[in-house]
């Protein structure tokens, strides 16, 4: 237990220091924050562009709306933007909304929950037990993502 | 709620955790509720499939799955906000005597979110992606970023990514991240993360570094790579260039690259380091994207990969797409089509990929029909084709509820034949504190436009100019320039329903009136036949003797837009009225300039200039005593007059 307690306290040292650098530097910041709900109720079945109404660099996110465009591009690298901070996305998406697939242990694929929404990039859709075997192979990092250390009992299913 | 057979202590762990919170949000909720956002949204799904078994048996599965997911935003007023995401399943039906019910706690904790400067902190169990994390886990997560834009973050906890084996968990999480941002230009990071474990006997160590640069405003640079101080040697890599000359134009191109041994180091599950793989293989991908919106609402896409291997097995791959999507009915519906063609080196590797799909959204029901089919190159136990087709349908019983069921036919190298059924309940509920809600489509049609640069038409005129000026108004200001906003064309659908029933003029004035009680505390609203007329004090908008709309009212005005936008067959007199203090003539200047500031946010906020017109009044119009201090708070306000617009009248006449 004292081991344990030592063993914390750089962390709870680095975690006060955090803190009060949060609130100071907050303070003095008149950057607004994204908020943490979006100010309007965005439809969730319509196709919602942030660029309809904003044109400017978010000042939560740092970065102009135009690059969270959910194009092509954006849906298959948003990995690289969410690393640098999840806030923005969850303010309109709500923050399980990562989880729906990026999720510890899931059982249903996302496609097969949102099947009323074909319109959606979903990933494993069609018969992708059968497809994984082609596509595993070639790029197994693809895989490695979300099933390298969770969400693994339906490759433990075959894969022991 | 029932938690994994499969669970020991983590899930006991998991359920007081789960408690806590619940605790946690118990005790923070009652007191203030209208000050706190609560979102709440359950998804029900019951599934229906039957699996033939070897002796000819069919055993057939009954199971119900319920997803939560539920926030309480900034509680009480604060900048607090607790979030919870969890799913379970419990099985109706069963042949295999196996299951029974499991579940899933995603997240739950507590959130603070600083209102300026973007401090944040987390504790709970969240799900974070910081730098090299992308992690759920029981613990804290703090950042801070000085105005000078160098930030700092760190998080601390326990893994809760454990795979079904959950002694194989890690016992222990912690590291952080180093960086610094500016607005619109760049942010640069370097982050640390270090897991106690078993990975292939060592600790899991990472070092990562990201990067976003856009050096010009239609040019991005993005990437990630990561290095694995246990093998030592960079692991994972990826950056990714991003044109958008225009608008309507995404083009991308990437290169991702990684190495088994060191990538796939820190993975739990034994599939990523088979023996017979050779691990010392590398993997370099390039690839690229477009997306062009040809016309609006059809987008044309483009895309195409190169996978390379450094060994013969599996070699290489070559993989091209292309698509088309129309989003069509108000934004609500959309149709597309697609192909993929996969060439490899060796042909088990190889297949092609078509896909169609539409929606189609009329009222409240909900249609949907997607077809699938994949062709492989070689047999798969000696099967070349596969197909998928997926029909959906749902109805909307009320606004916050909608059931549909889904049918799924399958055939493929697993399925001979295949149907699978499923029943959805989504529940969406959600109170709001600010802003309202935004109607669907209300975007590219009716929206806030002002900001969007937007290759629109020009906006057509309304039927009729605004009416004429009231008898001798004194100084009436002149009209406005009509503003480059595009005119609402689109009228809500069960608008025209309903109000053909009634008198239309009538029925869209009672309507805007109602809906401007509901959103729009402060204002006094009173319908006079065919004018409704709409009072907000002035101290609510602006300060004494300002014409400076305030900050605080920004949000009303924008509310006003939005109920103006919802009803476009209306048109408005803005008038500006002051009490008798003062000088006539200052007066009657302000009371010009508050029309005018009015004005010119309504048309910011998307309502088109030709349907406002704006007047000062001065004094001279009191609607109470000058002589008492209620008196004077009741004379100095901005009135809106909405009329209907000839059209809405031209409906009247028809409805008659």
């Amino acid at each position: 237990m004292g081991k344990t307690v030592r063993r914390a306290v750089p962390g709870i040292v680095i975690g006060a220091v955090l803190a009060v650098l949060i609130a100071g530097c907050s303070a003095i910041s008149q950057a607004p924050s994204v908020p943490p709900k979006h100010p309007e109720d965005l439809a969730g079945w319509t196709q919602v562009d942030c660029r309809e109404c904003h044109s400017d660099v978010s000042t939560g996110a740092l970065k102009p709306y135009a690059s969270f465009r959910h194009s092509t591009a954006f849906v298959r690298n948003h990995g690289l933007y969410g690393r640098q901070g999840q806030n923005l996305c969850q303010s309109c998406h709500g923050p399980s909304f990562c989880q729906g697939c990026h999720a510890r242990k899931e059982e249903l694929k996302p496609s097969t929950r949102m099947g009323d929404r074909p319109d959606l990039s979903l990933p494993h859709r069609g018969d992708y037990i059968v497809l994984h075997q082609l596509d595993g192979r070639m790029d197994p990092g693809s895989c490695f993502r979300c099933h390298g250390n969770k969400n693994d009992a339906r490759c433990r299913a075959c894969h022991r | 709620m029932g938690y994994s057979n499969a669970g020991g202590c983590p899930e006991r762990r998991t359920t007081l955790l789960f408690v806590a919170a619940l605790l946690l949000l118990a005790v923070t909720y009652p007191g203030s509720s209208q000050a706190t956002d609560l979102r709440l949204s359950s998804k029900t799904y019951l599934l229906y499939y039957e699996r033939d078994v070897p002796g000819g048996e069919t055993q057939k599965f009954a199971p119900l799955y319920e997803y939560l997911s539920a926030d309480a935003i900034n509680i009480s007023g604060s900048s607090f906000s607790f979030h919870f995401y969890g799913w379970g399943r419990q099985d109706l039906q069963d042949d295999t005597g196996t299951g029974d019910r499991t579940g899933e706690l995603g997240s739950a904790y507590l959130q603070y979110l600083h209102p300026t400067g973007g401090g944040e902190m987390r504790l709970g169990r969240f799900f974070l992606t910081e730098g090299a994390a992308a992690e759920i886990m029981d613990g804290v997560f703090l950042k801070a970023r000085t105005p000078l834009g160098l930030g700092v973050s760190v998080f601390g906890g326990i893994p809760v990514e454990a795979t079904i084996t959950s002694t194989e968990k890690g016992d222990s999480i912690y590291g952080g991240r180093v960086f610094y941002a500016r607005p619109g230009v760049t942010e640069i990071g370097v982050s640390y993360l270090q897991e106690k474990g078993q990975f292939q006997g060592k600790d899991r160590k990472e070092i990562g570094g990201d990067l976003w640069l856009r050096p010009f405003a239609a040019v991005e640079l993005i990437g990630r790579a990561s290095y694995n101080d246990a093998t030592r040697a960079l692991a994972y890599q990826r950056y990714l260039l991003r044109v958008s000359p225009v608008a309507r134009v995404d083009l991308s191109v990437g290169y991702e690259a990684y190495k088994y041994k060191d990538y796939f180091q820190t993975a739990l599950n034994p599939v990523f380091l088979f023996p017979t793989i050779d691990n010392n293989d590398k993997v370099q991908t390039i690839f690229a994207a477009l997306d062009v919106e040809v016309v609006k609402g059809l987008t044309l896409t483009l895309g195409g990969k190169k996978i390379r291997h450094d060994t013969e097995d599996p070699g290489d791959a070559t993989r091209g797409e292309g698509g088309l999507k129309y989003v069509y009915n108000n934004l609500r519906d959309a149709a597309g089509v697609s192909a993929a063609v996969v060439t490899a080196d060796l042909d088990e590797n190889a297949y092609q990929e078509f896909r169609g799909y539409a929606t189609y959204s009329p009222g409240k029901w909900r249609f949907a029909l997607d077809g699938l089919t994949h062709r492989y190159k070689e047999a798969i136990v000696g099967v070349k084709n596969a197909y998928q087709v997926v029909g959906s349908a749902g109805y909307r019983l009320f606004e916050v509820l909608q059931l549909s069921g889904d049918l799924t036919y399958t055939k493929s190298p697993q399925f001979e034949e295949d149907y699978a059924g499923l029943v959805r309940v989504s529940l969406d509920l959600s109170t709001s504190t600010e802003g309202g809600k935004r109607k669907a489509g209300a975007g590219k049609d009716t929206g806030t436009a002002a900001a969007a640069p937007q290759p629109s038409a020009p906006a057509p005129a309304p039927a009729t100019p605004p009416a004429p000026a009231p008898a001798a108004p004194p100084q009436p200001v002149p009209a406005p320039v009509p503003l480059p906003v595009p005119v609402p064309t689109v009228k809500p659908p069960e608008e025209k329903g309903k109000a053909a029933a009634v008198d239309p003029v009538a029925a869209t004035l009672d309507r805007m009136a109602a809906d401007i009680k509901a959103k729009i505390p402060g204002a006094r609203v009173v319908r006079k036949g065919e004018i409704l007329d709409l009072t907000l004090p002035s101290d609510l908008v602006f300060d004494v003797g300002k014409d400076e709309v305030k900050t605080s009212a920004r949000r009303t005005l924008a509310s006003v837009a939005e109920i103006l936008n919802r009803h476009p067959e209306t048109l408005v007199t803005i008038e500006g009225h002051t009490d008798s203090k003062g000088t006539a003539e200052s007066n009657q200047a302000l009371s010009e300039k508050r029309a005018r500031r009015v004005f010119d946010i309504l048309v910011k906020d998307g309502v088109h200039a030709l349907r406002l017109t704006m007047r000062g009044y001065g004094e001279l119009v009191p609607v109470a005593d000058n002589a008492t201090p209620e008196g004077r708070r009741a004379n100095r306000r901005v009135q809106m007059k909405i009329r209907p617009d000839a059209n809405l009248k031209a409906r009247q006449g028809q409805g008659r």
